[in-house]
């Protein structure tokens, strides 16, 4: 199962690109916030572009937010595999924080489905 | 030519084949039309298999839908033989998902339907977008239930994909098999080998 540590030194970053024919599933976020500069906010987006369908035939990228955390100042946020079991995410994994701080570390682990 | 395999409910010994296999026998019915001859009312025996996997992944909307073209038309998903002497023996599943699909042949007839007039699928209705659908769990990715028979210039078999209300959008993956199966006719079959031969109704024979 695969895993990757970033600093949120710049905004976004990718955790995985798109396996076209699985979805993306984390099964755990770690968000290291202790030598972080302030409180932070990490969203976990899901990026993608749909298919042409019967209602939009020429269809762009969409991002979708799926998780919103907020961490303290100095502070830390885990979550496993219970809370994020109905996460699902359809194209690329990435997380933006609301301020670029390289020191805040996000740690996302996942599977396939 | 479109089967739905439910889950036995009970086993045999020893275990029957999922798939067409080398030496097996096949018949196509007189109902298959004077347009395809190489078939129609033919009995064949398979002296060649490959099985071939294949995905498919579609991301849509919402309460939407996209109409999944398997023949070789332009646009369509390259599915069907190229070849006269070739049947393909296509096994499909599905991904969990919040999607359906409905089976259409040729574009806009429905395979399955019930007698009632107006009892035909239809994903712009509450009700009747669930009726005669597929959802993923009736054939898992992993264990696949739907067969579907393909031969070169078979009218298109359009699979009408349709993502239900609940969620903002929902990645539809198909997987299939597709057992290429080479066929040498034979002119006078056994009574037996008549009688243990897969018989492939055309899809007009569905719609009874």
């Amino acid at each position: 199962m695969p895993s990757l540590a970033q600093t949120m030194a710049v905004t976004p970053r990718v955790f995985a690109t798109e396996k076209q024919n699985a979805k993306i599933v984390p099964s755990q976020i770690i968000v290291d916030n202790e030598a972080g500069g302030a409180q932070r906010v990490i969203t976990i987006q899901d990026v993608f572009t749909p298919a042409a369908s019967n209602g939009v035939p020429i269809p762009g990228v969409i991002t979708q937010n799926r998780l919103i955390i907020t961490v303290d100042n100095a502070g830390w946020a885990t979550l496993a595999a219970e809370a994020l079991k109905n996460l699902e995410i359809l194209g690329q994994l990435q997380a933006i924080i609301d301020v670029a701080d390289a020191g805040t570390i996000v740690t996302i682990s996942w599977g396939y489905k | 030519m479109l089967e739905l395999r439910p889950v036995s409910e009970a086993t045999v010994s020893p275990g029957v084949p999922k798939l067409l296999q080398l030496g097996h026998y096949v018949k196509f019915t007189s109902e298959w039309p004077d347009t395809l001859p190489n078939v129609k009312g033919k009995f064949f025996q398979i002296d060649k298999v490959n099985q071939v996997s294949y995905d498919l992944y579609y991301t849509l909307p919402t309460n939407d839908f996209r109409d999944v073209d398997l023949s070789n038309q332009a646009g369509g998903e390259n599915l069907y033989p190229e070849n006269t002497r070739t049947l393909y023996e296509v096994l499909l599943g599905f991904k969990p998902g919040n999607y359906m699909v409905s089976f259409q042949i040729p574009a806009g007839e429905q395979a399955r339907r019930l007698d009632q007039a107006g009892m035909i699928p239809n994903v712009t209705s509450a009700t009747l977008k669930y009726l005669g659908a597929s959802k993923p769990e009736d054939s898992p990715y992993e264990d696949k239930r739907i067969f579907m028979y393909f031969i070169k210039d078979l009218e298109p078999m359009i699979l009408r994909t349709f993502v239900d209300t609940g969620c903002d959008y929902e990645k539809c993956v198909f997987g299939l098999t597709v057992n290429k199966c080479h066929l040498k006719e034979k002119q006078s079959p056994t009574p037996e080998q008549w009688a243990k031969a897969k018989e492939l109704l055309y899809y007009t024979e569905l719609r009874w």
